[in-house]
């Protein structure tokens, strides 16, 4: 490797860095140049779809400040728009009851981020029961899905449950109805109108899938991050913590969560549990 | 076909373990459902105990046959026997968790005491961790880890007796001196817990030193 130094050091009067980062570009090795404190000075293109060395409590409090600084903007926006809405119900000629509606349904969806957070808390803890001998699925889903029924109308999406009505998952009643619940909800909110959710149950297996407008191949390791929304679904409703919530429901029973799918081709959720008796 | 006998023990306690995961599980549920008055929760808690039984009688199956084929003797006999004790246990222990969701059930509609709640979760947690102590020094044959489990009872008791005579300064209302006898109980329950976790403790001593002794004696407290 030629060294910028040592280059046309006379007639080259742009700065070093910039220097540095032409002679990294030519480089048909991904590499990262890295200053005294180890921070990296300067990176060529191949070397940034490789992941910084971080060690463990970095990247812990990278994730603890990503995730503050997510629910407090999540938190925020609502906060945001009741601020607004009781400004505007303070003017003149206003209709102050209407305006109380809507600030209502703004303070129910804060306090729908809150009780998901606190929920999500509980079940990494370790404190939430979520396994308490097996459930038979099929009525569950069932039951689920006529409670969705007037939303799932409203957004032309069908809901259809099938498989064997014997088959047991090992979760308990209340925490297979929120798996449910999340993946339906999920549907009625993104798949599009006309589309259908598949949710098929067999043992130890739960398959949600859709033949909606799908998500990109690269948002799909994604999906189940907390506060995670695609790019064209930013604007619709929703806490963003659904997937997972589905997640860490499955993964504290022992099973393991997986999305498949493409743009326009449907999105597919698969929640395997272990095949021991108690989950 | 001594290589099946080890085999089997092994198999043994490895159930044995399994058990005491349910029986945990079991009390995490009792735990939630008497703080949170969740009587779903203590509805469930009430049938998972049929999973512990079914497991219970297993290993009592288990221990059954490996008596009659294999004649096991000296220190094999010992582990033998000390899982036959610590298998009836950890079913008391479950059923002590469904007393406890029973208890959930009957005093679902009554105003809960924000003290009482919150000490039901400090002698659950220590009951919880009394459980994993004894399991482990079992597994490990580690006789400071079973011997240890004494210091942790004496901390559930005091929490109990604390708890007792906070229920009595409950005062005149009907409706929560109902709950709060009804808690003494829940109460007690927790305690026995952790009294069966010491018995654990005193099987590992015995599996290790070959001589059974009863870590506190209430009958000679000075000997």
């Amino acid at each position: 490797m030629k060294l910028p130094f040592a280059r046309d050091r006379e007639e080259d009067a742009r700065p070093l860095t910039e220097r540095l980062q032409e002679v990294l570009d030519e480089s048909d090795e991904p590499l990262v140049v890295l200053g005294d404190d180890n921070r990296v000075v300067a990176t060529n293109r191949l070397a940034n779809g490789l992941p910084e060395p971080q060690s463990d409590q970095d990247s812990y409090d990278e994730l603890r400040a990503g995730f503050t600084a997510a629910v407090s903007h999540e938190l925020r926006t609502p906060l945001a728009r009741i601020l607004a809405l009781l400004e505007t119900a303070a003017l003149p000629g206003q209709d102050p009851v209407e305006l109380a509606e809507q600030a209502r349904r703004e303070v129910a969806e804060i306090t729908e981020v809150v009780d998901e957070v606190l929920f999500l808390s509980e079940l990494e803890t370790g404190r939430a029961i979520v396994a308490l001998g097996a459930t038979r699925a099929l009525p569950v889903v069932e039951e689920v899905f006529a409670r969705h029924r007037e939303a799932s109308d409203r957004a032309a999406v069908m809901l259809r449950a099938e498989g064997d009505p014997m088959a047991e998952l090992p979760l308990r009643p209340r925490m297979l109805r929120v798996v449910v619940d999340n993946l339906a909800q999920n549907a009625i909110r993104y798949a599009g109108p006309g589309a259908t959710l598949t949710i098929s149950v067999a043992p130890n297996e739960l398959v949600a899938s859709d033949d909606g407008t799908g998500v990109n191949t690269e948002d799909l390791p994604r999906l189940f991050e907390r506060f995670f929304r695609a790019d064209r679904v930013r604007g619709s409703r929703g806490t963003g913590l659904g997937l997972a919530v589905v997640k860490h429901i499955v993964a504290a029973a022992g099973g393991t969560v997986e999305a498949s799918g493409e743009p326009g081709a449907g999105l597919t959720v698969r929640c395997t549990f272990g095949r021991s008796r108690a989950g | 076909m001594r290589i099946t006998f080890q085999e089997e023990l092994e198999q043994l306690q490895a159930d044995l373990h399994e058990e005491s995961e349910l029986v945990l599980r079991a009390l995490r549920g009792a735990l939630n459902a008497v703080q949170q008055q969740d009587v779903e929760l203590a509805d469930e808690v009430i049938a998972f105990d049929d999973e512990v039984d079914e497991r219970y009688l297993s290993i009592g199956t288990g221990i059954e046959q490996l008596l009659a084929r294999q004649t096991p003797v000296a220190s094999d006999l010992r582990l033998v026997l000390a899982v036959l004790h610590i298998n009836l246990g950890l079913e008391r222990m479950a059923d002590l968790c469904v007393t406890i969701a029973k208890l959930t059930k009957l005093t679902a509609e009554l105003e809960p005491d924000e003290m009482l709640v919150e000490a039901f979760e400090e002698m659950g947690s220590r009951a919880e961790e009394m459980l994993r102590v004894a399991m482990t020094s079992l597994a490990e044959r580690d006789l400071a880890g079973a011997e240890s489990l004494v210091d942790l009872d004496e901390l559930i008791d005091r929490a109990n007796r604390r708890l007792v005579e906070h229920v009595l300064e409950l005062g005149n209302d009907p409706a929560r001196r109902e709950w709060g006898l009804h808690m003494i109980v829940v109460s007690r329950c927790l305690e026995r817990i952790g009294d069966h976790a010491v018995d654990i403790g005193e099987q590992t001593a015995y599996l290790v030193t070959g001589e059974f002794r009863e870590f506190t004696d209430a009958s000679h407290p000075d000997s």
